[in-house]
Order: C-alpha cells, then sequence, then structure tokens
C-alpha cells in the first residue's frame, strides 16, 4: 500500500519567475502610465492589457461623458489637489480631454457625482495597474 | 444614462474587472472572484443605500 507524503508541495519561489531589465521595467512602468494596459502589453500580458485599457478607457468616457469634471493642475488646495492627482492617473485619458477642454464639469448635473466618481477611480485603478507592471516585470507574480 | 442603480452596477463591472485581472491569474479563480466582488459591490451598495434612507440630508 502507497503512502502519501505529508509535506506540502515546494512554494512557488518568486526566483523562478522570469524578470526583465531595469529599463524595460522603466519603460513598461511609464508606458502604464501614460497609456492604461500599454506596461502590461510591452510584456506580453495581452489579456491584462487589453482588459486594462477597455476597462479605465469606459470609466474615463463615461466620467466625461456624464458631465463629470477634470480637475485642473492648478493645486489651488488640498483637496483640489487630491482629486486632480486621482483623475490624472489615468494618463492621456485624461491629458487628452482636458486639453480639448472637456470636462468642464456641470454641479447641477443629474449624474455629475457619479461621473466623478468614474474620472477619479479610473485614475485610482490605473495606479494600481501600474503596480502590477512592476510586480510583473521584476518576477514577482506571473 | 441616467439611472443611479445601473450607473452603479457598471461602475461596478468594471472595477471588479480590474482589480480580479490584478489580484488573481488563471480563468478560473479570476472569474470567481469578479463574481464575488461584483455581488459584495452591488449588494453592500444597496444595503448602504436603505441604511442611509432615514437621514434627513
Amino acid at each position: 500500500m502507497e503512502t502519501q507524503s505529508l509535506q506540502d508541495p515546494a512554494p512557488e519561489s518568486p526566483a523562478a519567475l522570469p524578470s526583465v531589465g531595469g529599463a524595460k521595467t522603466l519603460a513598461a512602468c511609464v508606458g502604464g502610465a501614460l497609456v492604461p494596459g500599454m506596461g502590461h502589453a510591452l510584456l506580453g500580458k495581452w489579456d491584462r492589457a487589453a482588459v486594462f485599457f477597455c476597462s479605465i478607457g469606459l470609466m474615463a468616457a463615461a466620467g466625461i461623458g456624464l458631465d463629470g469634471r477634470l480637475w485642473s493642475p492648478d493645486f489651488d488646495g488640498i483637496v483640489a489637489t487630491l482629486k486632480f492627482a486621482a483623475e490624472a492617473g489615468a494618463g492621456l485619458f485624461y491629458w487628452i480631454p482636458w486639453l480639448q477642454g472637456a470636462g468642464i464639469g456641470d454641479p447641477t448635473s443629474y449624474t455629475y457625482d457619479y461621473a466623478n466618481v468614474f474620472l477619479y477611480v479610473a485614475g485610482l485603478l490605473n495606479m494600481l495597474v501600474i503596480v502590477d507592471v512592476f510586480d510583473i516585470a521584476r518576477g514577482r507574480k506571473p | 444614462m441616467k439611472n443611479h442603480f445601473v450607473l452603479m452596477v457598471v461602475f461596478s463591472v468594471l472595477t471588479s474587472l480590474v482589480i480580479a485581472f490584478i489580484a488573481k491569474n488563471g480563468r478560473r479563480e479570476r472569474t470567481r472572484y469578479f463574481f464575488i466582488l461584483l455581488g459584495a459591490f452591488v449588494l453592500l451598495s444597496v444595503v448602504a443605500g436603505w441604511l442611509m434612507y432615514p437621514f434627513p440630508f
């Protein structure tokens, strides 16, 4: 009668995961900061890249389309600065409409609050995505 | 699209999708985690809405 080993299988070592060089890590992080999903695309993670690009892009577009406000980088108070920082995390999805003059915001609109939440969360999620890119590039996760 | 519930569900779907892809690997794990997050978002939002209903502001 065979007996099974009671020992757990060895945990997957982080060193076993492939990592890329510093230059490619930097390029992936900067690319991800500019365009959501680009960092993953540079690392060959196409499924994640497509999901992040579409989801974050859709959130930013919905935020602008629903009368949300793109906060300008005028650093007029801590709250306005934090709102700008959160929205600017979406990269070009923030800067292109802002440069085009979109996202003026209409506080009387029925969807103004929702739209702003869409814009904030789009940027904040992209910050998480950049951290994910860094971890993948350094071989800390598959 | 001016229905708050629909907007909340759209927000929940997109956010859950991104977090599921960040936090989990493998289709099965991601799918399971996505639906857990989505359910938690929607359910807790409705519960919070009802809890705030008596507030005068």
